[in-house]
Parts: C-alpha cells; sequence; structure tokens
C-alpha cells in the first residue's frame, strides 16, 4: 500500500545516515592512527549516495504512487585519496628517515559539522515517517 | 459510488488519493537530501483539481450537490515534475530540507482536514439515518 | 430562532380563543417545514465549503471547520425537534377524548 512505502522511504533514509555517522565516529576514532592492516595512515572515509527505487517500482503496472517513491542507499564508502598531513616527530615510532610522521587527513571540526548535518537529516526522515503513520491513523478513523 | 458519495464525497476522496501521492513524493525528497545530483520532484496537482471543481460548478450544483457524472473530477490525476539544480554549485542536489518539512507538514494539515470533513459528513449521514 | 417547545405546539393545537391567529395545520408545517430548510441550507452550506477548501478558494480552514460543525448540529437539532413533535402527537392521540 502506498502508505507503507512512505514509511519504506523514510526508512531507507534512516538507515543511510546511520552508516553516514557510523563512517563519521571511525574518523573520529582514528584521527591519530598510523598504522592499518592495509599498510600506512588511516584514510578518511566518505559514504557515497544514490536514489533507490522501491522494490516494487519496476513492476509494469506499478502505479504512480509507488513510482513516485525514491529511496536513498549508500552505494559505496570510499576512501580519501588525498595524501596524509605529515607531521615533524622524529621520537614517534612511524616516523619516517626524515622524522616526519604520516597521520591522517581527518579534521575534527569538519567531522562534527558533518556529524551535525547527519543528525539533521536523520530528524528530518523521521518527522517524514511520523508524518505518514499520522495520516494513516487519521484515516483509520473515518467513520468511526 | 451511490447514495454514500454524493459530490463533495468524492472530491474529499480525490483529495485524499493526491495528498497521499504528495506525501510519498516529499519523504522522497527528504529521504534524498543529500544524494548527490538528485532532483527535487514535485506533485503538481493542486491547479487542475481547482480548475475541475470550477468547472463543474454551475447552477445545478447548489440544489442538487448529491449526484452528477463528475467525469472531470476522476481525470484529475496530477503529475510529477522535477526540478533540477541548475545553480552550478555543489553536487547538483536541489532539495532544500526546510521547505520539503513546510510542504509536508501543509500537506498533513490537508489530508487530515479531508478526513475530518468526510467524517463529519458520515457522521451526520448516519446520525439522520439512525434518527434517534 | 423561534421558540420551538412542545408548549408552543400544544398552544396550535388547543381550539379558538388560545389559538394563534393563523389556522393550525399551516403554523406547524411552516415551523417544522422552517427548520428543514434551513437544516438543508447548511449541509449545502457545508459541502461548498469543503469543495472550497479543496480547489484553494477558502480564506480560513476554520470557517469551513465551522461549516461543517454547523451542518451537523442543524441535522441533530432536526431530529430531536421530530422526535419531540412525534412523542407530543402520540400523547396527544392517547388522550381520551
Amino acid at each position: 500500500m502506498g502508505i507503507f512505502t512512505s514509511f519504506e522511504v523514510g526508512a531507507s533514509a534512516l538507515t543511510a545516515q546511520r552508516v553516514r555517522l557510523d563512517t563519521i565516529s571511525s574518523n573520529m576514532a582514528n584521527v591519530e592512527t598510523t598504522r592499518t592492516p592495509e599498510g600506512g595512515p588511516y584514510r578518511r572515509k566518505m559514504v557515497v549516495f544514490e536514489t533507490r527505487k522501491m522494490d516494487f517500482a519496476g513492476q509494469l503496472n506499478a502505479s504512480l504512487q509507488q513510482r513516485a517513491a525514491t529511496g536513498v542507499g549508500v552505494r559505496q564508502i570510499v576512501s580519501d585519496t588525498s595524501e596524509p598531513r605529515l607531521v615533524f616527530d622524529p621520537g614517534h615510532p612511524d616516523a619516517n628517515e626524515q622524522g616526519y610522521v604520516a597521520l591522517p587527513n581527518i579534521d575534527l571540526l569538519k567531522e562534527t559539522a558533518d556529524m551535525m548535518l547527519a543528525t539533521r537529516a536523520y530528524e528530518a526522515n523521521l518527522t517524514s515517517i511520523k508524518t505518514a503513520k499520522r495520516m494513516a491513523l487519521k484515516a483509520l478513523e473515518i467513520g468511526k | 459510488m451511490s447514495i454514500l458519495f454524493d459530490k463533495t464525497a468524492q472530491v474529499l476522496k480525490k483529495s485524499l488519493d493526491l495528498r497521499s501521492i504528495n506525501q510519498q513524493v516529499i519523504a522522497s525528497n527528504i529521504a534524498n537530501a543529500e544524494t548527490p545530483g538528485y532532483a527535487v520532484q514535485r506533485f503538481e496537482f493542486q491547479q487542475s483539481l481547482r480548475e475541475a471543481l470550477l468547472a463543474e460548478r454551475s447552477p445545478l450544483w447548489r440544489t442538487h450537490a448529491r449526484h452528477l457524472p463528475s467525469g472531470q473530477l476522476d481525470q484529475v490525476q496530477g503529475r510529477l515534475v522535477s526540478h533540477p539544480d541548475r545553480s552550478g554549485v555543489g553536487d547538483g542536489n536541489s532539495v532544500n530540507v526546510d521547505h520539503e518539512m513546510i510542504l509536508l507538514t501543509e500537506n498533513q494539515l490537508m489530508y487530515e482536514a479531508s478526513t475530518q470533513l468526510l467524517n463529519k459528513k458520515l457522521g451526520i449521514l448516519k446520525y439522520a439515518i439512525q434518527g434517534a | 430562532m423561534k421558540d420551538i417547545t412542545v408548549g408552543t405546539q400544544l398552544k396550535t393545537l388547543l381550539p379558538s380563543p388560545l389559538a394563534s391567529e393563523q389556522p393550525r395545520d399551516s403554523a406547524f408545517a411552516e415551523l417544522l417545514g422552517e427548520a428543514l430548510s434551513r437544516t438543508n441550507q447548511s449541509q449545502l452550506d457545508a459541502d461548498q465549503a469543503a469543495i472550497a477548501l479543496q480547489s484553494g478558494e477558502a480564506e480560513n480552514l476554520h470557517d469551513v471547520m465551522l461549516a461543517m460543525e454547523e451542518a451537523d448540529i442543524s441535522m441533530r437539532l432536526l431530529v430531536q425537534m421530530r422526535n419531540k413533535v412525534t412523542e407530543a402527537y402520540k400523547e396527544i392521540m392517547n388522550m381520551q377524548v
């Protein structure tokens, strides 16, 4: 039914924003990590969103209501390919011959701002789900 | 659609149909508020609904509010219009979340008003039938 | 709004000096007919207001809601009136002549 599609669209966004939040937490936790299994310092991770049509949108006789629903999903989590920060610290166990340590290029302020944006997006989608729910409940009351 | 559904009730039902779809479109916009390249979708039905309602207004309408073939009302389908981002700045996403939230609220309000009115109408009918 | 009580109804049914100027039938029928048309009008007005809301013409949401409420109450009043009058009529008919 149409009204449940609304929930699914909102839910897809909640999931996507959660993944984004996880990525941000990961970045913040690893702001000073110099060793990773892949070698080299931790690389900042970012999510890439893409639209996702809800399951039945592809059917031939999908109604306008079904086709109108566009959810969102995480296409992939990419690593930042820019060069790591080089900090002069000869005493560090991972310093190279010149005494520089390669640290992740993560800016905590930027991550915090990103986190706030993710939270706001999450809340906006919560409201959209709540609204859909309220409308459905009101429709149930017809004739009561 | 019989004695239960006079013209007004049909209009209200149509309004519920359209606003239901609108809710989904707005939900989709909100869900994709951060998807790169996503173009805002608008469900346009206000104008064609208005035209259908005005066209059916005739001297007859006031005295025979109950049944008139409302072919034009049935045909109001609304259409999905895309509004892509043309600013050339950023990731090509044209969603303004705050605007979407306002549209969401407005749509919800109108939907609930329609259910309320429909409810009242059915209530009056039921009461008249029961007579107590 | 005219005073519609059982007393008024009974008065119009009583013979000569106490009865009103008009003949009994039309006073009663008139009363009911008036209430009926007023209620009908309120229904039509409510319908019109609901449609105006959908077409975007309505000025205020509360006007529409009030119009619908008026239609509702008007109908209830009419039904109650009918019930009371029917009751009064039955009571009169049951009186030993």
